[in-house]
């Protein structure tokens, strides 16, 4: 991803989140997302949990 | 007479006489007066009702009456916590004043209960989470060994007065190391115990899958006495477990003879951020350990880079659940700091948070069977002493590795505990984890390592300086 696909997605993102930000907070989003994409991805990558439960169990 | 530096000092001379509740009480609230000014560590003191409270517990102690060790004991509750005697601010604007107005929380009602005395309630860091924020109109919590340095956080307030002596014990929260965090800067010990052992109930949440209400005081053997108070279910909380809890002062023998300690070097203490003085310090205290019986053996944490990340995940996540509708209206009444750490949440996708749920669930069952093979494990609970609060910043808290976010992730009880001091005399910690309900362990080899040094008994220098100015 190039920086300004980076910054078109942080900036959906948040606006779905409900957030209407300045520029100079967007760009720190901006600055991390790579990093923060990166470690969430990495979760993805363990072949131990392909098929692990998740851990929050509903017991009604 | 000298005032008691432990909780357990302190029952024992309420108990002989030496001192009253009252007297206690009005010297701590003294030392408030003059240093937290200073320090930066208390939003509210309570001072009429905690006043009453102690005269409460010494009419009890005239009646024959004793509900134990905590009857008498001044301590302090971090102000995200509901307390019938004090509004609760979350150290912001944001929290609407009724919350938690009238009413105490479940920790607090038991405290109350066991008869101790509520000085009032402490700083944190914005909903226990970012940083502290100049900007906002609450005090900026000062590290006492080093005034410019880091108190940590979020239980930053509660840290302080411990460390400084405003108080003999006091309430956090943890949900990656907030218990533990401030009880490492300022030289003194933190209990995260296993996630539902303590109702949450009257705290307001951050990560409602990891969030804990946790004893901190100077010592293991004074978390040993909160705890056993806190502890229980609490049909409040539906995240509570209904198992018995025992006496944890019954587990402190002042042995580690025949347990085995856990060395995971691997992540823990071959990050080239780690301080060299804190890996020697820590090392240096598994050699006591070791020396007074315990055996030791080298193990491995897997995956734990990605066991921070999960943990990080999961908080972002469900602190973003609670915050989004203000966040969205009230982006910039948060402190700086917050606001920017919650919104990361909305950069998350769902399967985000399912997965990170997932990685949890093994990582719980790898550490189930790490602990099959040891009683406790051992690591530093931060990468150095205090930092520059100048050179601290959002964007560092999230590169650099964490050893304590781990054992939220898995539920585990894990407590931080002073080990030493760098050659700028700042407070160096260690970090003792356990298996799940299984704090009895961890008390007692933190109260044995406790019993075999003096670290934890260290006062900052300022605490007496100004006194006698």
């Amino acid at each position: 991803m190039n920086t300004p696909d980076i910054e078109m997605i942080v900036r959906g993102l948040l606006a779905a989140g409900g957030l209407s930000l300045t520029d100079e907070q967007v760009a720190k989003y901006v600055a991390i997302y790579p990093t923060f994409r990166a470690s969430a991805d990495r979760l993805f990558d363990i072949p131990e949990i392909r098929y692990e439960q998740p851990a929050p169990i509903f017991r009604a | 007479m000298e005032l008691p530096l432990t909780i357990q000092e302190a029952a024992a001379a309420l108990r002989v006489g030496q001192i009253t509740s009252v007297e206690l009480t009005r010297t701590l609230l003294d030392k408030i007066e003059k240093l937290n000014p200073i320090l930066g560590a208390f939003i509210c003191v309570t001072a009429d009702a905690a006043l009453a409270e102690a005269a409460a517990a010494d009419a009890l102690f005239a009646s024959g009456i004793d509900r134990g060790p905590l009857q008498g004991i001044p301590y302090a509750a971090k102000d995200i916590i509901a307390t019938q005697t004090a509004p609760t601010t979350a150290n912001g604007k944001v929290l609407d004043p009724a919350w938690g107005a009238g009413y105490n929380a479940t920790v607090i009602a038991k405290l109350r209960a066991a008869g101790a005395v509520l000085l009032g309630k402490t700083v944190l860091n914005e909903f226990a989470i970012g940083m502290p924020d100049p900007g906002m109109p609450f005090p900026m919590p000062q590290n006492p060994w080093d005034l410019p340095r880091s108190a940590a956080g979020s239980s930053s307030g509660t840290g302080i007065a411990v460390a400084a002596g405003l108080t003999l014990g006091g309430l956090g929260t943890d949900t990656g190391g907030s218990t533990r965090g401030p009880a490492s800067f300022n030289g003194h010990t933190g209990m995260k115990q296993t996630y539902g052992r303590v109702s949450k109930w009257g705290c307001v949440p951050l990560g409602y899958s990891l969030d804990g209400i946790n004893p901190m005081a100077r010592s293991a053997y004074d978390c040993a006495l909160m705890l056993n108070i806190m502890a229980g279910y609490d049909p409040k909380d539906p995240c509570t477990v209904d198992l018995p809890v025992p006496d944890y002062t019954a587990s402190l023998t002042g042995s580690v003879a025949g347990l085995t300690i856990g060395v995971p070097m691997k992540y823990f203490f071959d990050s080239p951020l780690l301080d060299e003085e804190t890996k020697a310090a820590v090392l240096a205290a598994v050699d006591v350990m070791k020396a007074a019986g315990a055996t030791v053996k080298e193990v491995e944490v897997p995956y734990a880079a990605e066991a921070k990340d999960a943990n990080m995940i999961i908080m972002w996540a469900e602190g973003f659940a609670y915050h989004r509708p203000d966040l969205a209206t009230q982006y910039g009444i948060y402190g700086k700091y917050t606001s920017e750490v919650l919104a990361r949440g909305a950069l998350l996708g769902s399967g985000d948070y399912v997965q990170a749920q997932r990685f949890r669930s093994f990582f719980r069952t790898e550490m189930k069977k790490l602990f099959e093979t040891i009683d406790v494990l051992v690591t530093p609970t931060s990468i150095g002493p205090a930092t520059l609060r100048a050179e601290m910043s959002p964007e560092k808290q999230l590169a650099n590795p964490s050893f304590t976010g781990q054992w939220n992730l898995a539920g585990l009880p894990a407590m931080a505990l002073p080990c030493g001091f760098s050659s700028n005399t700042l407070p160096l910690s260690m970090q003792l984890i356990g298996k799940a309900f299984d704090e009895a362990t961890v008390f007692q080899v933190g109260d044995a390592y406790q019993r075999l040094t003096d670290w934890h008994l260290q006062v900052p220098p300022i605490a007496t300086k100004v006194l006698i100015a």
